[in-house]
């Protein structure tokens, strides 16, 4: 039974890990080239499989169209090409790695195509979903991966084997010629596959890439065949709601959460059953009423009875929220009667009653640069919680056609010398309860300046697989890196076990 | 002693309504506007406001009342006199002395211009590091609306009036700890007054019984809740000297959801529609 609101001290450290546990896994494959994160690693068959994500193909992924109106951006992307070679320039790849041996292989790598410019690229950007689902077509369980375009559609890759891949019917969600570059989300519910696209192409780029102009769920109990559906109507009738980012299954239902920029994030609910569009209710509103400051639902994990979902504010460039602030992340638990507490942020009054944060800690966990709650996991009854660091792309800060106004010269000084004294890294948190939070880290896990957060936090029974993401591409300084976190890690580099 | 609670909002957010409802809690006590935190000491005030009388009205109505039971010409005028006696002394031993006063209930202090004076709400947080604040919001266009109306046609700047003192409000509440602070819309407190009340109530530790709830619905019964005698006759919002029940106010206002009066010749500049929606208030294109 889940104490809703006690608040005990939770000390024990019988199953923490510090930072003295985690250590990098190097991969030879992943210098050297445009890669620079991972958004989705899966567990399957004994390995872990890492799907790489590599920087856009143009300064701010913006469309070749886009590009010709910003000279400014244009002269950077030919300074860029002229320093990048092909052989730097990755594409969309998955590699396996074999706790046993400890080695790294390559098991994908996307194939190029001739892009929009009359340039050869490679075709995929990243992978940013996935999942072990086993569908009617599916002889066992399989590893899907949901791969981003970088000018086409977004395409899924299923493996039954753990050596192979291959593609799945149906890019793009079967929507037709339309610009369904990539899905963030896959999630099981009861033998049914759900996700909804997120990102566009031919729009703005990077700052467009939680949006989309298909804000739908999608179902299909067949995912290689493809047959998606769409079993929502769009933004759940609300225009507002720019993107369904993220979903998870709970206690028999499946959530949604959406990018809500002028009211805040919304949670959706539904029991999946009759015809679609399925019945849903809106159990969460305005940003769990903090308003657009919590503009996105980020991350969701089911921990010791209750959906823990995490929020922050998404980038949208020049003219947008983010352009203040800065705001640090949330993060608030939903019981299966859809009543919720507020675990991380602003306490406040709302129509649900007077919300203070259960931890204690404001947002950010108390760090107003940490403004996104970017990935969670639970592992041995711990749940972890990766964040991102505001500060590796201030937008906060006046900038080319942005004055910051509003702001005394203090604060704005203050802004500053914060953003200037940031040397990269990023804070990852552990609770054992939900309620008491304790840091692993505050600065990274002290390695490259470059890296700004965790995109990826999965559990295996060989230990707690951790992937900061880069703002820069490894042929750039920055790169792409896998840890892993387990006790016996601390246990073999005590003085005791030499 | 429960340390004061500040009611911090732009002009025409209902401050003075705001702090009469909390005040008539009777573990509360609702101060009219003394501003004491505008100076660091009375002398200090007196150059300030020496030629805008009306802002020491308060000041002047809560020592005559809590000093000498009755706000009368010649009480006030008492008061006065003590104040010139005392004018070297730190306002914030001013404030302290009214504490004193109030004792065993809980002042509760609105005065708008803590929200205009850069200086004054860090010397309150130097003098009560444990103060509470409530950061009182209302729609822009509500608030130059009201303005506009109650000032007969006088045009106010928005920046000026509504986003400066609310980024300052924010800007300090920084530095205080949370659970120091919250922000409440006034929209929200009209619409559904116990459901609010209630919240404002476990904020401030205090107890929300129904009866107590229920007085905090009669801000008419405070004893500010009315123009003072002659020579302090101001001390808070003059709208709501002039209309002090809660109903009358709420019935006056059109409350859709978060949505405000409408004065079309009201334009808001990109920063103040972005603090807006922080807000959670909805801008009209």
């Amino acid at each position: 039974m889940l104490e809703r609101h006690a608040a005990t001290p939770e000390t024990e450290a019988v199953g923490r890990l510090g930072l003295e546990h985690f250590r990098l896994l190097p991969c030879p494959g992943f210098g050297e080239s445009s890669m620079r994160t991972s958004q989705a690693i899966g567990w399957y068959k004994g390995y872990l499989f890492v799907g790489t994500g590599r920087r856009p193909l143009r300064p701010l992924g913006l469309s070749p169209n886009a590009l010709q109106e910003r000279p400014l951006m244009y002269q950077l992307h030919k300074r860029m090409q002229a320093q990048q070679t092909k052989s730097l320039e990755a594409g969309t790849q998955i590699w396996r790695f074999d706790p046993c041996h400890e080695t790294w292989e390559q098991v994908y790598v996307t194939p190029w195509v001739i892009g929009t410019d009359g340039q050869e690229h490679p075709r995929d950007r990243g992978v940013r979903a996935q999942a072990v689902f086993q569908g009617i077509s599916d002889p066992e369980p399989a590893l899907y991966f949901g791969v981003g375009s970088l000018e086409g559609q977004v395409v899924l890759l299923r493996s039954i084997d753990a050596e192979r891949f291959e593609e799945a019917e149906e890019k793009g969600l079967g929507l037709g010629p339309v610009d369904v570059p990539s899905i963030r989300s896959l999630c099981e519910l009861d033998g049914r596959l759900y996700t909804s696209p997120t990102g566009k192409n031919h729009g703005r780029g990077l700052w467009d890439d939680n949006i989309t102009d298909f804000p739908l769920v999608f179902e299909t109990e067949d995912p290689y065949q493809g047959r998606w559906r769409p079993v929502s109507t769009p933004g759940f009738g609300d225009v507002n709601n720019l993107s369904v980012n993220e979903m998870a299954a709970f206690n028999g239902c499946l959530y949604a959460g959406t990018l809500n920029p002028k009211q805040g994030y919304q949670i959706w609910k539904t029991e999946a059953r009759g015809s679609p569009p399925y019945q849903w209710r809106k159990i969460i509103e305005d940003g769990a009423y903090r308003g657009p400051a919590s503009s996105i639902a980020v991350s969701m994990q089911v921990f010791k009875g209750a959906l823990y979902v995490g929020s922050g504010i998404q980038r949208q460039g020049r003219g947008h929220p983010d352009t203040y602030g800065p705001f640090g992340g949330e993060l608030i638990r939903i019981y299966a009667d859809d009543t919720w507490d507020l675990v991380v942020g602003k306490q406040r009054f709302t129509p649900h009653g007077f919300k203070k944060p259960l931890s204690g800690l404001g947002p950010g966990f108390g760090d107003i640069f940490t403004h996104a709650f970017w990935r969670m996991a639970v592992y041995r009854g711990w749940l972890y919680m990766g964040t991102s660091d505001w500060r590796f792309m201030p937008t906060y800060l006046p900038g080319p056609g942005h004055q910051r106004r509003d702001l005394s010269e203090s604060r704005l000084r203050y802004l500053t010398e914060r953003t200037q004294e940031y040397r990269g890294g990023f804070s990852f948190w552990q609770s054992r309860d939900g309620v008491s939070w304790f840091p692993i880290t505050r600065t990274g896990f002290q390695g490259n300046p470059y890296a700004y957060g965790i995109r990826e936090v999965v559990p295996s029974p060989r230990g707690l697989f951790v992937a900061p993401t880069f703002s820069r591409s490894s042929s750039w300084g920055g790169g792409l890196e896998v840890w892993l976190g387990s006790e016996e890690i601390a246990a073999a580099s005590s003085p005791s076990a030499l | 002693m429960a340390p004061p609670l500040f009611i911090l909002g732009a002009a025409g957010s209902l401050n003075s309504l705001v702090c009469a409802m909390i005040g008539q809690h009777p573990e509360m006590y609702g101060l009219p506007e003394v501003n004491l935190f505008a100076g660091e000491t009375y002398q200090e005030l007196l150059q300030e406001y020496g030629f805008l009388g009306r802002f020491q009205h308060g000041l002047w109505r809560a020592v005559a009342q809590l000093r000498l039971g009755a706000q009368t010409e010649r009480t006030v005028q008492i008061a006065r006199s003590w104040l010139e006696n005392h004018s070297l002394v730190d306002t914030a031993e001013l404030f302290q002395a009214i504490l004193d006063w109030t004792a065993p209930r809980t002042p509760v202090d609105g005065s708008r211009q803590y929200a205009i004076h850069a200086s004054a709400l860090p010397r309150a947080q130097r003098a009560f590091p444990k103060a509470r604040y409530l950061h009182l919001l209302r729609h822009p266009c509500s608030a130059l609306t009201a303005l506009h109306n109650f000032y007969t046609n006088r045009f106010f700047d928005v920046e000026e009036v509504w986003l400066h003192p609310h980024v300052m409000v924010i800007e300090f509440l920084e530095t205080v700890p949370p659970a120091q602070h919250v922000q409440l819309r006034v929209e929200d407190l009209l619409r559904q007054p116990d459901l609010y009340l209630k919240q404002i109530a476990e904020w401030l530790d205090i107890q929300a019984e129904n009866h107590m709830i229920e007085a905090m619905k009669h801000p008419e019964l405070s004893s500010f809740a009315d123009y003072g005698p002659l020579n302090a006759r101001f001390g808070g919002d003059p709208f709501f000297l002039k209309n002090p029940t809660f109903y009358a106010i709420r019935d006056s206002l059109i409350l859709e959801k978060n949505q405000p009066m409408m004065d079309s010749r009201i334009e808001l500049t990109a920063e103040t529609r972005y603090y807006a929606q922080f807000f959670g208030y909805e801008i009209i294109d």
